[in-house]
């Protein structure tokens, strides 16, 4: 589970009122993430909060007008699983002491290597899996959340059986890898079949909805997006 | 021998002379007195003259306090063979009321009434020295009775000089006098003039106590008194005790820092102070009840402050000593005075006049120790100097090196971000690794260079510290110090508006003057920050006025809060992103190097820092 590539499935936001940090940061966060939205103030980050799919804010402390942590505040109001990280330049205590209630993942100094930046990636991953915010798409508007084992299928829920969502996640951890049966034989139990695996392939090709998954004939599976 | 000596006696007695004229040119200064008093105060001379049952006294009278009138009774006996010429005259000008009545033949032949309880012919009150002229014929022998009244007490010497010992006499008492007098008079006008160059309350208060001691003495050593044709007006003045003790008191607490040893003790003693002090003035109205309700503290407060200094003697208060010393020698001397009055001690020069030696010693060690205390203020003060000053250049170091992370933030940001993109790049196996690194190295580079430019500038603008003058123009450097904080203008739209002619020129230590306005301007940013200003803007103008350059610079930030704006100067008034010592510098350190004034005011909707050169 503790795979960056995860990441892959997430947007972020990145709100800097310097507007080269914002670019130079996001040349880097593209790497990681689906997609990365950069802003350079609070109002503007709003706008994208309120619009786009954001599953992970990182904001910059030190901003005019609306401060990094009024920003924070004001999304908390509505959303208290977002996982939030404060980006600023100081490491005073002041600060940190203001940002408790904002419940934030962790605090980055500014400047910062790629070590510490990837360390609260780490710790934004244990978030998501905690407060179960991981999510991977499976096709549009297709959602599968880790936590909850289910899919979304455009805001409707399916449910998944135990056999199915252990294939799915044995699918998708291991994308465009294939996978063979008895891999997948064994992690649904002992007593399965290969009869029974393809059966409950089946149903479960039917409940993403969206041709993902590939057989190959004698082998096994392989999921690919 | 013994019967001899007896039957002298007896001689005396039965011839009732107690001075004998035997040669021309002798004068008089030890003999017997009779001594009677008149309890009742209803008995005439004739009445006196009567009695037989005298008491034997000698000439040097101090009785203390009695009742009723005191009669003193001598006989003066010729004896040669010529006219002797003697002054019948007593040693105490401000007596209460004193009679003299010389007597020959059963007649009064002179009489005279002084004392500052009587007016004499002239309107004026009799407060001199009781002088009688006595002529004595060849054997010739005379009586002589002397009634004194007083309320308070007996103290004086009768004596019998020739007229040259008399006016030697009076000769060296009025120039010794004049001499102390003159000392005291001296000392309080260097103390004065002391007073007016350092302008220490000290002084001021020295100043009082010496000033009313010198008119209490010579109210009381001198004919003074018979300079008034009031008896109010004697008694007004009398009160000027009264200022003297108060004086004296809130003298002492000063001198000796007692409230900083004994916050409460201290400020006892100066509420005791501030009552005598008002207490003096209600003795100008009525001396007698102020008399009455200071004799108390009289006695207890001299032994407090005494005990006082030794006290903070042990807790080694430099100056108790001092005070102890003169305490002592003052008390000691008013002691025998004291003691005098009260009749317990006889009279003589010693007893009379070791009070005013006790004073003087007071008075002069007390001036000591004031020039002591000055000294050691001023020692601190240069002390306190030398810190600040270093303390200054630290903080000056501070404030630099906070300056020039500001200026850093943004830059060494930017270096790190294009580490981190090449890294990232690189392990992503990016196929534009080649291009990546490029673009970044210039960037690198491009910030590298932007680090050297910020740290020179800020600098040049620390090390010169120094106070070599130069011709700068005032328009180049004011632009040039915005332009180092452009960044941060940009950041939070501040509208810069600088209105100065072109032509403006200073000859001032260059780096002091920026660093000022450096102060001045990075107040204005973090104020703006602090308090979340919406449209900031600084409004920088500068205007010669005569010879003189002022420079306004004017925000919207709301103004300074402070109950006393200029509590803004103070040292641990501390803006947050700051070493909090920028404005506390700039106006006292920085300021007066440049013979300059820094002011603040509220205009409109925000500050005004006003600097004049």
């Amino acid at each position: 589970m503790k795979d960056l590539t995860l990441f892959k499935n997430l947007n972020v936001l990145y709100v800097d009122d310097d507007p080269i940090a914002c670019e130079k940061l996001k040349k880097i966060l593209v790497y990681y993430f689906s997609k990365v939205y950069i802003a350079n103030s609070a109002e503007k980050a709003m706008n994208f909060y309120k619009k786009g799919r954001c599953n992970l804010l990182l904001v910059d402390y030190d901003m005019p007008i609306m401060t990094g942590a009024d920003f924070l505040h004001e999304i908390r109001k509505t959303n208290t699983t977002i996982p939030a990280v404060i980006i600023s330049s100081y490491d005073d205590k002041e600060k940190l002491f203001n940002a408790i209630e904002l419940q934030l993942v962790s605090y980055l100094v500014k400047p910062y290597s790629m070590d510490e930046l990837k360390t609260v990636f780490y710790k934004v991953l244990d978030w998501i899996d905690d407060k179960g915010l991981l999510e991977k798409v499976l096709g549009d508007n297709i959602l599968y959340n880790y936590s909850t084992k289910k899919i979304n299928n455009n805001s409707e829920e399916i449910t998944l059986s135990p056999s199915e969502f252990k294939i799915l996640e044995i699918l998708l951890n291991n994308e465009k890898r294939l996978i063979n049966y008895e891999e997948l034989m064994d992690s649904i139990g002992e007593n399965c079949t290969h009869k029974s695996l393809v059966n409950q392939m089946h149903k479960l090709k039917k409940k993403i909805g969206v041709d993902i998954i590939k057989n190959v004939k004698d082998l096994g599976y392989i999921l690919s997006r | 021998m013994r019967i001899l000596f007896v039957i002298f006696l007896f001689t005396v007695w039965v011839f009732g002379s107690n001075i004998i004229i035997e040669d021309n040119d002798i004068s008089y200064e030890n003999f017997e007195i009779n001594f009677y008093q008149d309890k009742s105060k209803k008995l005439s001379l004739e009445d006196i003259q009567n009695i037989k049952e005298f008491q034997k006294v000698n000439n040097n009278i101090a009785l203390g306090k009695q009742e009723g009138n005191i009669w003193l009774h001598f006989s003066i006996k010729n004896s040669t063979q010529k006219i002797q010429k003697r002054v019948l005259f007593m040693t105490e000008p401000n007596l209460w009321d004193i009679e003299l009545f010389i007597i020959a033949d059963k007649k009064i032949i002179s009489t005279q009434i002084v004392g500052q309880n009587i007016l004499s012919k002239d309107g004026k009150i009799a407060s001199f020295y009781p002088e009688l002229e006595i002529n004595l014929e060849a054997g010739e022998s005379i009586d002589i009775y002397i009634r004194s009244f007083s309320p308070f007490n007996h103290t004086f010497k009768v004596v019998v000089p020739t007229n040259k010992d008399l006016i030697k006499y009076k000769i060296l008492k009025n120039s010794l006098l004049s001499l102390y007098f003159g000392a005291i008079g001296a000392l309080l006008l260097y103390n004065l003039f002391i007073y007016f160059s350092i302008r220490d309350k000290n002084y001021l208060l020295y100043i009082g106590f010496v000033f009313f001691y010198l008119l209490a003495q010579v109210q009381l050593t001198t004919p003074f008194n018979s300079l008034f044709t009031s008896m109010q007006t004697t008694f007004a003045i009398a009160s000027v005790h009264i200022f003297w003790i108060a004086f004296h008191t809130l003298f002492s607490v000063k001198l000796l820092n007692i409230k900083e040893y004994y916050p409460r003790l201290g400020q006892y003693l100066l509420y005791t102070g501030y009552f005598l002090l008002a207490l003096s003035f209600y003795g100008i109205f009525n001396l007698e009840i102020a008399i009455q309700i200071i004799h108390p503290i009289m006695i207890v407060l001299p032994f407090v402050l005494l005990f006082t200094a030794i006290v903070l003697h042990i807790k080694k208060n430099k100056l108790a000593i001092f005070y102890i010393v003169a305490q002592t020698l003052f008390l000691t001397s008013s002691l025998i005075f004291g003691l005098l009055f009260a009749g317990i001690l006889e009279y003589s020069n010693l007893t009379r006049y070791i009070h005013l030696v006790g004073s003087f010693s007071e008075i002069i060690l007390f001036s000591f120790a004031l020039g002591y205390k000055t000294r050691l203020v001023m020692q601190e003060n240069q002390k306190q100097k030398e810190l600040v000053d270093e303390y200054s250049k630290f903080s000056f170091l501070g404030q630099t090196v906070i300056n020039i992370y500001h200026q850093w933030k943004s830059p060494v940001n930017n270096i790190y971000n294009s580490i981190n993109h090449i890294e990232t790049a690189k392990e992503f196996n990016d196929k534009e690794l080649d291009a990546i690194i490029d673009e970044n190295l210039k960037e690198i580079k491009d910030n590298t260079q932007y680090l050297k430019e910020t740290t020179s500038s800020y600098l040049n603008y620390y090390k010169g510290m120094d106070q070599t003058k130069s011709k700068f123009n005032l328009k180049d450097e004011i632009v040039q110090i915005l332009k180092l904080h452009q960044k941060e203008f940009d950041k939070y739209k501040i509208n810069i508006n600088l209105e100065c002619n072109n032509d403006l020129y200073l000859i001032l230590p260059k780096n002091i003057f920026t660093n000022i306005i450096i102060i001045l301007i990075e107040n204005n940013i973090n104020i703006f920050k602090q308090r979340n200003i919406q449209s900031p803007k600084i409004d920088i103008k500068i205007i010669k006025i005569n010879d003189n350059i002022s420079i306004k610079i004017h925000d919207n930030a709301g103004g300074i809060v402070l109950k006393n704006i200029n509590d803004i100067f103070e040292k641990n008034h501390s803006i947050s992103n700051s070493t909090g010592l920028g404005l506390f510098l700039a106006k006292d350190f920085l300021i007066p190097k440049l013979k300059g004034n820094l002011e603040a005011k509220n205009i409109e909707d925000g500050a005004m820092f006003i600097i004049t050169l």
